[in-house]
């Protein structure tokens, strides 16, 4: 525990130069110190006298300037040697006293901060400001804020928790205790994650700049590259024509590898390529850009010269395989080059080969008649020479695994699946560059939601890769509509033009259409209350953020006899959500009953295809999932939806996983529409007598009681009465009247007509569908004769009577 | 805090640090730079393979029955080894060069940063004595 006094005491180094800066402002200092040498330079030259501007004075200003200047970098020494204590150093020579006690920016607000007003001098402070900013909060309104009639926050009724405190520990510090500045922060919706999340980013790059600074530091002195390394190795100029130096692939310049994302990677890829012989590695993912990245992270610390000393002075070489085997067709000229190429790199001495798509390389040589695995044997024990390779999850157990001889030469790393918070730092890393090319801020909340939204929203490709390319695209997006700080909102809206499903926080339009979802359902959906406000509510659990979003979006196990309106419920969910009844992959399940359903569904791993369930979920990540006739469907389908209902997500055959997050799965089924049908029949009403109906599901054997908990809802469907039926044959002739006013005939609906459809034409087994039939049918027919025979022409008003009707 | 902080005497306070922390500090940095000579021009990698070929060129040794034909790869390797050698002991040696004028530099820095309150009383001086023509 620390108070604020004493606090104070520990930055008391810094003052110095933060007191220098605030009489003698840096940049003065810099100026002055160059006008005056340039004036001494000037006063020695006019002080010889047998010059003609001679100048009697002039030996005394020399004097005069040289005084001035020698005082002036003895301050600026002094200035940068206060400075720089408790600064973090990569590369530790002792110039700096490493207690890391103190941080420089914290000492900056210190310095300025009185007893009364902590949050007010936090925010004056340029970093503080910078904080604000990067926090998506306008100028204008922080300032607002802090000049606002508040509960001033006392510097004394501070304490700070642990030995060490930095800015981020004080400003979380200062959250915690200034309610007023809570509310301020929620009201521009910023919690304290962002917070102190913004304030480590803007701590992070002012130390790094600092770091830049000292051109004297070994860190920096290290990284200017030496002369005459390449001397003591060989050319490899076989190489060169088939590979490219990686630096060149990859920029390595925007990595920071301080951040900590893939250090674990990075270490054990060092560790590998350490060993004396078969150093070799295989990184295995499926997003060949994360090898990249990590060997990338690799490479920026052999040019920083922080790599283990055994590593120094490596090049690593790309190697161009496709451009390879494309070049040479025959067996032995192929052969020939490869070797060539192994053997220069290894007499090279320091050579790393780095091999992208290594199965692909595998094949390649395989339908040239080559083995590669013996003719890369030698090379790969060789201790002159190191190969990373990356592969593919899928081709790495196809190909290579069962590869006994080429496996055990290799070393495997299986980097881990970044999450929306490890994306955080490659995507700052990614900042700069894009500020600077598009001209507008990424506040910190901003960054988070893109790491979210990606995560949940795009299907295809891996984090961070997605997060970055979304954030690339949202930068000329976001030029285009003039944003000067990019908000979350900001992030949200983009997210939902891009995939059509609303992300982030409800706006309003809706909120008004989720508040009165029940509406918009019974504007197509005819009774069914129970079966209506169930899913609505269930929606509203979904879209207030309650939900994991590990899971589909909601899933729903519609029960009731057929031609109730379940496939209409489904429809006007899809439209209601996802702003279009087409948006719906439908799979009717009886088809998938048989021994080969589930490699129809999810692919067939020896023939090396995808599933049609796989396939047109990726194609379709954001809609409505229907299963019509769900308990028809195989057991082993039924344990994969379990699956996918409780994870949200599944794994095709080829072991590429299929996001099912964005999808509202609904399943259907006519089990239990019996014991329905009784239960309406004796009156009862169907919410009390669904768990008797579910019971009896379950005794039945048709679903397993765990199958059904895993559905947010399972909805009941009762059979239609005879008020549902003549409102679904009202429907069902609005439609019609809809379709004929188009060609100019006015078709009047009469009671007649609803009734003969519900008495004679409806039938109790299949609900609404068979009146539907029979307007398809008799009375189209009907009004089709009519228009034929000429009764009905453009402009004329047609009615029918039940006498007309047979 | 910085009111009573800037009433310590700051000239006190710079003074100390001149010769404690701010000699050693420049020592340090010295040692920095005569590190990034060292560094820059390779030396130790120079000379661990100093009498190994340019550029690890040079040929095979077919059969050694073959007089001509071993002379010949042995003239070709000799040269090999005689390029690298002579280029390396270039940079060896004007890399040394550099490294003692770091090092002369660096003594002379120190000598400076000893002298440097004195070197700036006699600067004032001399500007006095030769604003009023004192000296002639």
């Amino acid at each position: 525990m620390i108070t604020f006094k004493e606090l104070r005491q520990i930055s008391e180094p810094h003052y110095h130069s933060l007191s220098l800066d605030k009489y003698f402002p840096k940049i003065f200092r810099n100026v002055l110190r160059k006008l005056i040498i340039l004036a001494a330079a000037i006063s020695f030259i006019l002080s010889f006298d047998s010059l003609p501007l001679y100048f009697s004075k002039a030996d005394g200003f020399f004097f005069l300037f040289l005084f001035f200047y020698i005082g002036l970098i003895m301050l600026e020494f002094f200035y940068r040697s206060m400075a720089n204590e408790g600064l973090f150093v990569r590369i530790n020579e002792n110039l700096i006293k490493n207690n890391n006690q103190i941080d420089f920016a914290l000492s900056r607000v210190l310095f300025i901060t009185d007893e009364i007003d902590v949050t007010r001098a936090f925010f004056e402070s340029k970093i503080g400001s910078e904080i604000l900013i990067r926090s998506g909060i306008l100028p204008e309104i922080s300032k607002n804020f802090i000049y606002s009639e508040r509960p001033l926050l006392m510097a004394s009724s501070l304490n700070f928790d642990g030995d060490r405190v930095d800015l981020v520990t004080y400003a979380e510090t200062i959250f915690e205790a200034d309610k007023s500045l809570q509310n301020f922060l929620s009201k521009n919706s910023i919690n304290k994650k962002e917070f102190s999340g913004s304030t480590k980013w803007i701590m992070e790059v002012d130390e790094n700049k600092r770091r830049k600074e000292r051109f004297w530091s070994r860190e920096n002195l290290g990284a200017v590259p030496s002369i005459g390394t390449s001397w003591s190795y060989g050319i490899v100029s076989d190489l060169g024509k088939f590979g490219l130096s990686f630096g060149s692939t990859v920029n390595i310049n925007s990595l920071d590898i301080e951040n900590g994302f893939r250090n674990k990677e990075v270490s054990a890829l060092e560790g590998i390529l350490e060993r004396r012989e078969e150093a070799n590695a295989i990184i295995i993912d499926d997003d060949e850009n994360v090898a990249r990245d990590i060997v990338g992270r690799f490479l920026k610390k052999i040019k920083l010269g922080i790599s283990p000393p055994s590593l120094e002075n490596k090049n690593i070489n790309e190697f161009d395989w496709h451009s390879l085997f494309a070049s040479f067709k025959l067996k032995n000229e192929l052969e020939g080059e490869l070797l060539k190429i192994l053997n220069q790199s290894m007499s090279a001495g320091n050579i790393i080969l780095y091999i992208n798509d290594f199965s692909g390389m595998l094949t390649s040589a395989k339908n040239s008649g080559i083995n590669l695995s013996s003719l890369f044997a030698p090379y790969l024990s060789s201790r002159n020479l190191q190969i990373i390779a990356s592969v593919s999850n899928s081709d790495f157990h196809y190909f290579i695994e069962n590869n006994s001889s080429l496996i055990e030469k290799f070393e495997r790393i299986i980097p881990d699946v970044a999450g929306v918070d490890a994306s955080v730092g490659p995507l700052l890393e990614k900042v700069p560059l894009l500020e600077k090319q598009y001209g507008f801020f990424f506040s910190y909340p901003s960054i988070l939601a893109l790491a979210g939204v990606a995560d949940r929203y795009v299907t295809y490709g891996e984090m961070p890769d997605k997060a970055i390319s979304m954030m690339i695209e949202i930068a000329p997006w976001a030029k285009e509509r003039k944003i000067s700080i990019l908000k979350e909102e900001d992030v949200n809206i983009f997210a939902s033009e891009k995939t059509g499903v609303a992300a982030g926080r409800i706006k309003e339009n809706e909120a008004e259409k989720i508040t009165h979802l029940e509406e918009i359902l019974h504007r197509r959906i005819v009774g069914q209350n129970e079966a209506v406000s169930g899913i609505a509510n269930a929606v509203r659990g979904a879209r207030s953020g309650v939900n994991n979003p590990k899971r589909p979006i909601s899933s729903f196990l519609f029960i009731g006899p057929t031609g109730v309106g379940k496939t209409e419920v489904s429809k006007a969910l899809a439209e209601s959500f996802f702003g279009d009844e087409k948006k719906m992959i439908r799979f009717d399940m009886s088809e998938y009953n048989g021994a080969d359903a589930m490699l129809r569904l999810i692919g067939d791993y020896t023939s090396n295809r995808s599933g049609l369930l796989a396939s047109k979920i990726r194609d379709n990540p954001y809609g409505v999932l229907l299963l019509d006739e769900f308990e028809k469907a195989a057991p082993d389908v039924l344990d994969l939806f379990l699956q996918i209902l409780d994870e949200g997500v599944f794994t095709d055959a080829l072991g590429k996983p299929v996001d099912c997050r964005n999808l509202i799965i609904i399943a259907t089924s006519n089990a239990g529409s019996t014991a329905i049908w009784e239960m309406i029949q004796a009156g009862k009403n169907l919410s009390e007598a669904k768990d008797q109906i579910v019971n009896s599901i379950i005794e039945s054997k048709i679903f397993r009681p765990e199958l059904l908990n895993r559905f947010d809802g399972v909805i009941l469907f009762h059979p239609l009465l005879k008020d549902d039926l003549k409102k679904v044959a009202r429907l069902g002739l609005e439609k019609l009247v809809k379709r004929l006013k188009e060609r100019d005939i006015d078709f009047v609906i009469n009671d007649e007509i609803v009734n003969f459809l519900v008495e004679e034409r409806s039938d109790p087994q299949f609900g609404g569908r068979s009146i539907n039939r029979a307007i398809q049918g008799e009375i189209e027919d009907l009004i089709a004769k009519k228009i034929v025979s000429g009764e009905a022409k453009p402009g004329a008003k047609i009615e029918i009577n039940r006498s007309e009707l047979k | 805090m910085s009111e009573v902080f800037e009433r310590n005497l700051f000239f006190l306070t710079y003074l100390k640090w001149h010769y404690g922390r701010g000699i050693r500090e420049l020592f340090k940095v010295c040692g920095n730079f005569l590190w990034f000579v060292s560094n820059f021009f390779s030396f130790k990698l120079l000379f661990k393979t100093l009498f190994a070929p340019w550029k690890r060129l040079g040929e095979h040794y077919g059969s050694i029955f073959n007089f001509e034909e071993f002379a010949s790869v042995f003239i070709v390797n000799s040269l090999m080894r005689l390029v690298g050698f002579c280029t390396k002991i270039v940079v060896i040696v004007f890399g040394f060069g550099v490294y003692i004028l770091v090092l002369i530099l660096s003594f002379l820095a120190f000598i400076f940063w000893l002298l440097a309150p004195i070197l700036l009383i006699i600067c004032a001086v001399l500007a006095f004595l030769f604003f009023y023509d004192l000296i002639l």
